[in-house]
């Protein structure tokens, strides 16, 4: 028995390191044989208003095989556009100006403009205008600031309030105030209203 | 939405249908400033958008974005109003995937 599981232990884990960046990331020459999205600025409607369309392009793009996700999230604070991309890393990206249609690279953002974060798992982020960027997985949430890192206490994603001094962590069907670093002791749980979650 | 308290101001979606313009199939961002919340819906392609207080504002199909089957996981403001969404979609014919992110304006006329 104990052989047995032993081998399906091992056979799982020979399937969880067989995805390596080669699986991940497309081929040199695939993404050289393949055609460029090439989106297009457009216009449509928004109800009765009129809502404009631009693409961006990406100083540094990112690319997966079909069955990988290339983003699974994003942030803007201060000028930066940041993106949690595959394999647990985020990147950041100035943001352009109106008159503008590039998203350069930030290569003072971790090493080269790529952070690793160490949570593999790690699918959401947040930012804030004060250099904080937080990675966050299903159940917990990792800070980096500069070359640090800590993980906020408690179960949850944490979610900056864009332009604020606080955000909420979010988990546990409720809402906890983050502030001057750390968690406050002032929470909302929703009364009635089904599960607090969170997307994005 | 709810308040301080926890307590239901309201809510959004149609709770009915998914797939009415108003439902969601699935809600995979949602970002909002004081005026706008719009929530992104990978699943059925759309990006749906609400008054601050709640009221349907209007639906925007993956495709009128000039997209074509693409996956919308991010979605956020920035501190101008202006909407940025993120994904990826399948470079033509291959299985290369590509990441995308949009500038969206228009939002400072909605009330």
């Amino acid at each position: 028995m104990k052989s047995i599981l032993l081998t399906i232990l091992l056979a799982f884990g020979t399937l969880i390191t067989a995805w390596s960046n080669d699986d991940v990331i497309p081929r040199a020459e695939a993404i050289a044989a393949s055609t460029p999205l090439a989106l297009k600025a457009t216009t449509t409607k928004l109800g009765e208003h009129e809502i404009k369309v631009t693409p961006l392009t990406l100083s540094y793009p990112i690319f997966t095989n079909k069955g990988f996700k290339s983003v699974t999230g994003m942030s803007i604070a201060g000028n930066k556009l940041y993106l949690m991309i595959g394999m647990g890393k985020a990147i950041a990206y100035h943001l352009p100006t109106p008159a503008t249609t590039t998203l350069k690279l930030d290569t003072d953002f971790g090493t080269n403009g790529e952070l690793k974060v160490d949570e593999m798992n790690a699918k959401g982020i947040s930012a804030n205008a004060q250099g904080d960027v937080f990675a966050h997985g299903g159940w917990s949430t990792i800070r980096y600031h500069g070359n640090t890192k800590t993980e906020v206490p408690g179960q949850g994603a944490l979610h900056w309030r864009p332009g604020k001094n606080y955000g909420f962590l979010v988990g546990n069907n409720k809402l906890t105030l983050y502030a001057n670093g750390q968690l406050q002791e002032k929470s909302i749980t929703a009364n009635g209203a089904g599960q607090i979650g969170s997307a994005g | 939405m709810i308040d301080a308290k926890g307590n239901t101001l309201f809510e959004i979606g149609n709770k009915e249908d998914a797939f009415q313009p108003d439902g969601f199939c699935w809600v995979h961002a949602v970002t909002s400033t004081d005026r706008v919340i719009a929530v992104a819906d990978s699943d059925c392609r759309k990006l749906v958008f609400f008054t601050a207080d709640g009221r349907y504002l209007g639906t925007v199909p993956a495709q009128d974005l000039g997209l074509k089957n693409p996956w919308m996981p991010a979605l956020a403001f920035a501190p101008d109003g202006t909407l940025y969404l993120s994904g990826e979609q399948n470079r033509e014919g291959t299985p290369v995937r590509e990441a995308f992110v949009l500038r969206i304006e228009g939002f400072e006329a909605l009330k």
